[in-house]
């Protein structure tokens, strides 16, 4: 500290010292100033004088509790309307929510198709979280459908087939005369194609219905909650997504493996799969189906 | 119950929003009795305390610092008394500055005369001074006071929190929360000992 500071300038440090904010050696330069300086330390007391007198006005009680309502966690509630269910149906969860993504994406998504209904479609957050919901539920549905299209092309490979593990360089248009054969020809890919389109198209008009309930109550009274449920849920739809999505190069990669052969065959030029998809050992891929793969992820 | 607050807005953040009762129930006392003294009006302590805790709520994900909840949950009920003295202010279209430059005290003349009469027997004044009515003393005079050395003065008086504090929930720097508390003491002792009970509150 300067010597030569005035009191008037000392004025702000005495604040310091009764707020205990001077470090040590500042605090023992204002003791032996005060000591001596007859202004600074009627300043002083006149100071903690009146804050022990304003520290006199005790504090009271709130007349009333004032705490906000904080919605509680809701069960499902009835549908308003009977022909709706509100809890998804067996075949819906099978198709939309792979086992590895959990109960709570499940409730999510319904308090979500229950309280959109109410909201006034002008909302641009709402749309994108209904647009992300919508493409979540596609991807599944794509996804479902490209994993029974494998488990079934897999089922018509013969026992101890090893068309996917060997190198692409083996398999060339003139096949040897011993290999399987395959059934997945171009046709069968192509009709794999429109089964997807066609099961795309259905869960979007599913959606739709499902987007069309009146949900007015709840909204209504959770407004505020559902601002926050609302993040949750595009947070959860955002990760679904990314996973459902790698779930579904995943299996196409497999897909593509299995299928080349036999388009070779016909010699139609398959689709070349990234490179380190062929490097894979095709035995481990079976024993880890996707859903387990994605279990740990969808967790957190 | 117990565990810091900063405990509790983890639980909330982590999608227990039934935690946040447990924090509205500790800061609602000192939130309002916060609003009190800054705006020296019961129900307008009321409404404010109830809307910041509704606010806290709704914005705990912006929260920097969970421990520092009750500093923060206290800003917002600051910023709700500005707001509201702004519109009320407003409305009426006279501030207490017009009224006290025209020579008007600007205390409420029911408070004046209130005060007069509390103040008026002096046979026992120590035991007659009950703690409401130093309450009602000491409310008149920090409303009298520039709202700045009032919210600097109330938040150390009865947040017990130090200028450096003060000054990073005002985003003020922390000098000129000295000088506010500094001078806003020597006022107030000023404003106290005009009145005729002022060398009885003034003696230690």
């Amino acid at each position: 500290m300067n010597e030569a500071r005035s009191c008037a300038e000392r004025k702000l440090d005495l604040i310091a010292l009764l707020d205990g904010e001077l470090t040590p050696a500042a605090k023992a330069e204002l003791d032996a100033h005060v000591l001596g300086c007859a202004e600074c330390r009627a300043d002083l007391a006149e100071l903690e004088a009146t804050s022990t007198l304003l520290r006199k006005w005790e504090a009271v009680d709130p007349p009333r509790d004032l705490a906000p309502a904080i919605p509680e966690p809701r069960p499902i509630q009835a549908p308003i309307s009977p022909r709706l269910t509100v809890v998804p149906s067996r075949r819906f969860r099978d198709l939309f929510l792979p086992a590895g993504l959990g109960a709570a994406l499940a409730a999510a998504a319904v308090v979500l198709l229950f309280r959109l209904g109410g909201v006034s479609a002008g909302n641009p957050e709402l749309k994108e979280i209904r647009a992300l919901g919508a493409e979540v539920a596609a991807l599944r549905t794509e996804l479902a459908a490209a994993q029974s299209a494998l488990a079934q092309a897999r089922t018509q490979v013969p026992d101890g087939a090893t068309v996917a593990e060997a190198p692409p360089s083996a398999t060339s248009p003139t096949a040897p005369a011993g290999a399987p054969p395959l059934t997945l020809t171009a046709a069968d890919h192509d009709a794999l194609l429109k089964q997807v389109a066609a099961a795309i198209a259905e869960s979007e008009s599913r959606q739709d219905t499902k987007f069309l309930f009146t949900t007015d109550q709840l909204a209504r009274s959770l407004s505020m909650q559902r601002r926050e449920d609302l993040a949750t849920i595009e947070r959860q739809l955002r990760d679904a997504r990314a996973e459902t999505f790698q779930a579904l190069v995943t299996t196409h990669e497999r897909l593509d493996r299995l299928a080349q052969p036999a388009l070779l065959e016909q010699g139609i030029a398959p689709r070349t799969p990234a490179n380190g998809a062929l490097e894979r050992n095709a035995d481990e891929e079976r024993s880890l189906p996707a859903e387990e793969r994605l279990e740990p992820n969808s967790r957190k | 119950m117990d565990g810091s607050d900063g405990v509790w807005v983890g639980r909330v953040l982590a999608g227990d929003p039934a935690a946040f009762n447990e924090l509205a129930h500790r800061w609602q006392k000192p939130l309002y009795n916060f609003a009190y003294r800054y705006t020296g009006q019961a129900e307008e302590a009321e409404d404010v305390c109830q809307e910041a805790l509704a606010r806290a709520f709704a914005q705990l994900p912006k929260l920097k610092d969970p421990d520092r909840f009750g500093s923060w949950l206290t800003t917002i009920a600051f910023r709700l008394c500005q707001d509201r003295g702004r519109r009320r202010r407003r409305r009426i279209e006279i501030s207490t500055d017009e009224l006290a430059e025209s020579g008007i005290d600007p205390t409420p003349l029911a408070l004046v005369a209130d005060s007069d009469r509390i103040l008026a027997e002096p046979e026992d004044p120590a035991a007659r001074v009950a703690v409401n009515e130093i309450g009602e003393l000491l409310s008149s005079a920090l409303q009298k006071l520039p709202e700045e050395q009032r919210v600097a003065l109330v938040l150390r008086e009865y947040q017990g929190y130090t200028a450096t504090e003060i000054g990073e929930m005002l985003g003020v720097p922390v000098p000129t929360v000295r000088s506010r508390i500094f001078y806003g003491l020597k006022s107030l002792r000023r404003i106290l000992g005009r009145g005729p009970m002022g060398q009885e509150l003034m003696s230690p």
